[in-house]
């Protein structure tokens, strides 16, 4: 049986002392390093600043998971006299509930549509990072075929 | 959406994405992530909170992420 696979390959490539591209690349090889957390981030952001809507004409939106429990929204404009405004909010999963922050003063627990539809956003999020991102299930956590 | 968030209540199981991550079992974090199984399992009857389905969805990710970056550079 050996002699026949090697008589295949033998027509097929030519050479079959050295079968070393038969070997599957480790993950990762194929870009040559691994990508950072920042980079995963960013693609993560790809996603998520999609998940509220379009972006209106000129703004900049990013919204992503920092970490188990902090979720960032970043919005960034040139308001009417072109003065660039830019708004970072922060989410964090307490026990208590969400709570909101905004600059260094504003702390506020959500609640109602906004904490409905945050909660929409992060399962939306979820759901697709982790297929279009990472290719794996949601539900498992396996990688998809 | 109902108040206690049971409609966020899905099938991802702490136990079946250990199942399906072996190899995080061998990080550091894996040994946190396994104790956090351990209670998952242990309120596995109780309902959720809708907090702790998105710090769920957040462990998640973290947890993948640890898997698939190079951890030596950390996000400022």
């Amino acid at each position: 049986m050996a002699k026949i696979l090697r008589k295949v390959l033998t027509l097929l490539v030519g050479n079959t002392e050295d079968l070393s591209y038969l070997k599957m690349p480790k993950r990762g090889a194929l870009t040559g390093k691994k990508p950072t957390k920042r980079e995963l981030l960013q693609k993560e952001s790809e996603i998520g600043r999609e998940l509220f809507g379009p972006i209106p004409k000129g703004h900049h939106r990013e919204f992503f998971n920092l970490d188990a429990n902090t979720w960032v929204w970043y919005e960034e404009y040139k308001d009417e006299n072109g003065k660039l405004q830019t708004l970072t909010t922060r989410y964090e999963v307490q026990d208590k509930g969400i709570l909101k922050a905004q600059g260094t003063s504003r702390y506020t627990y959500i609640e109602g549509d906004e904490l409905a539809n945050l909660l929409k956003a992060i399962r939306l999020y979820y759901e697709r990072v982790m297929r279009n991102v990472y290719s794996r299930d949601p539900s498992s956590g396996q990688h998809l075929a | 959406m109902t108040e206690n968030g049971t409609e966020f209540i899905d099938n991802v199981s702490h136990v079946d994405f250990h199942r399906a991550n072996p190899e995080i079992d061998s990080a550091e974090v894996g040994r946190a992530r396994i104790a956090l199984a351990e209670v998952y399992e242990t309120n596995a009857t109780k309902e959720e909170t809708m907090e702790s389905v998105v710090l769920r969805y957040g462990e998640y990710l973290e947890m993948v992420r640890k898997i698939e970056m190079d951890d030596t550079e950390q996000v400022a």
